[in-house]
């Protein structure tokens, strides 16, 4: 569960969607990017489908104002 | 001294000044002209201690009659007005509702100022010192609950407003009436023969209306905090048999927080100060169809 300061609004994110947020707290990242570091945390190898998993929790965290793409 | 040791004639004058009950953390000056409001505060608020907040009042309830052109309906319909201070809330009601009205007032002053809690709408009971909170939707039997647990074997902290304190997470008491509606109200009867109940009140928007007198024991610990340990989502459903199942914490926090009256404006503090809630208690949803069953399944809840 997370509290957003800016908004005032509570999110309940499960596993993954929190294992994103905290990869890219650390840095921003590109999406299999961020699939590698969390393979890298968790100790599994990343394949097409966590890369995809984890494509959809940034998106939804990107849709509640929690992560923002960073512009070139 | 107590309400109850006043007199009802001196009672009656100095309502019409405004007496101050300190009914816990707050003290509310109550005014009325209404002289059956006087007899059923003498009721519902007799263990009450008055004149105890120094001349200081944190609320202001003024219950009378209305004074309209030429002063004519305060005589021509029987109608009774709350003034919050200087807000009217609420519209005109007839004089026979002045007691739920004057709850109601309480409570919206409460709801809408006392930000120093975090104040969740449940009742809450206490016992060896460990708080069991009981959030509400309207019609969950959270009120008939609270009546039947208090007049056995809990304290009665509060039938209406769980007050966290952001600090130290303790619960403090406002050992209040306790509103009950409908088919409560003879079933609190049936259940606790001896308990004081004001005169039921008919046609209210919540339908038949009545209140029970807070347990002397419960109102004179009003000054003693409780941790909270449980929080249990009541849902009374007739003929259900009594079913206790845990509730993730996650959800009971969601839960608890839609229930909240400030939770959205406290922002960090409130959720700082829930989550820290929740994660020192064990959330269950509860189904019951008897107060007997109740009474036993909640007071076998293992500590968390």
């Amino acid at each position: 569960m997370i509290f957003d300061e800016g908004s005032g609004d509570t999110h309940l994110l499960d596993s993954l969607a929190a294992e994103v947020l905290r990869v890219l707290e650390d840095a921003p990242a590109e999406i299999p990017g961020v699939a590698r570091r969390i393979g890298a945390r968790l100790e599994l190898v990343p394949d097409p489908d966590l890369t995809a998993r984890v494509r959809e929790r940034v998106e939804r965290l990107v849709a509640a104002g929690l992560v923002e793409p960073l512009r070139p | 001294m107590k309400l109850g040791a006043l007199p009802v004639a001196e009672l009656t004058t100095r309502l019409a000044r405004g007496l101050d009950v300190d009914t816990g953390p707050f003290v509310v000056r109550v005014e009325t002209e209404i002289p059956a409001l006087a007899e059923e505060l003498r009721l519902l608020y007799g263990d009450f201690p008055v004149d105890a907040g120094g001349g200081l009042a944190d609320f202001h309830v003024s219950v009378r009659r209305p004074a309209g052109p030429l002063g004519l309906r305060r005589w021509w319909r029987q109608q009774a007005m709350a003034y919050l201070d200087d807000a009217r809330p609420f519209e005109p009601l007839p004089i026979i509702m002045a007691v739920p009205m004057l709850e109601w007032s309480i409570n919206w002053c409460a709801a809408t100022r006392a930000n120093q809690y975090v104040m969740i709408h449940a009742a809450v009971l206490e016992r060896d010192g460990r708080a069991l909170v009981l959030p509400g939707v309207t019609g969950a039997g959270k009120s008939t609950l609270c009546a039947s647990l208090s007049l056995r074997d809990w304290r009665l902290l509060s039938d209406e407003f769980a007050l966290i304190r952001p600090a130290d997470g303790l619960v403090d008491p406002w050992p209040r009436p306790i509103s009950l509606k409908n088919a409560s109200i003879d079933v609190i009867r049936r259940w606790a023969p001896d308990a004081r109940l004001s005169m039921p009140v008919p046609n209210t928007n919540k339908g038949t209306v009545a209140h029970v007198r807070p347990p002397s024991l419960s109102v004179a610990r009003a000054g003693e905090p409780a941790m909270p340990a449980w929080v249990v989502f009541p849902t009374f459903a007739r003929d259900a048999a009594p079913h206790l199942s845990p509730l993730p914490r996650a959800r009971a926090f969601f839960r608890l927080a839609a229930c909240s009256f400030n939770y959205e404006s406290l922002g960090l503090r409130g959720f700082t100060t829930l989550s820290r809630m929740i994660d020192g208690c064990d959330a269950y949803e509860f189904n019951y169809s008897s107060l007997d069953d109740a009474r036993s399944l909640l007071g076998a809840l293992p500590l968390p």
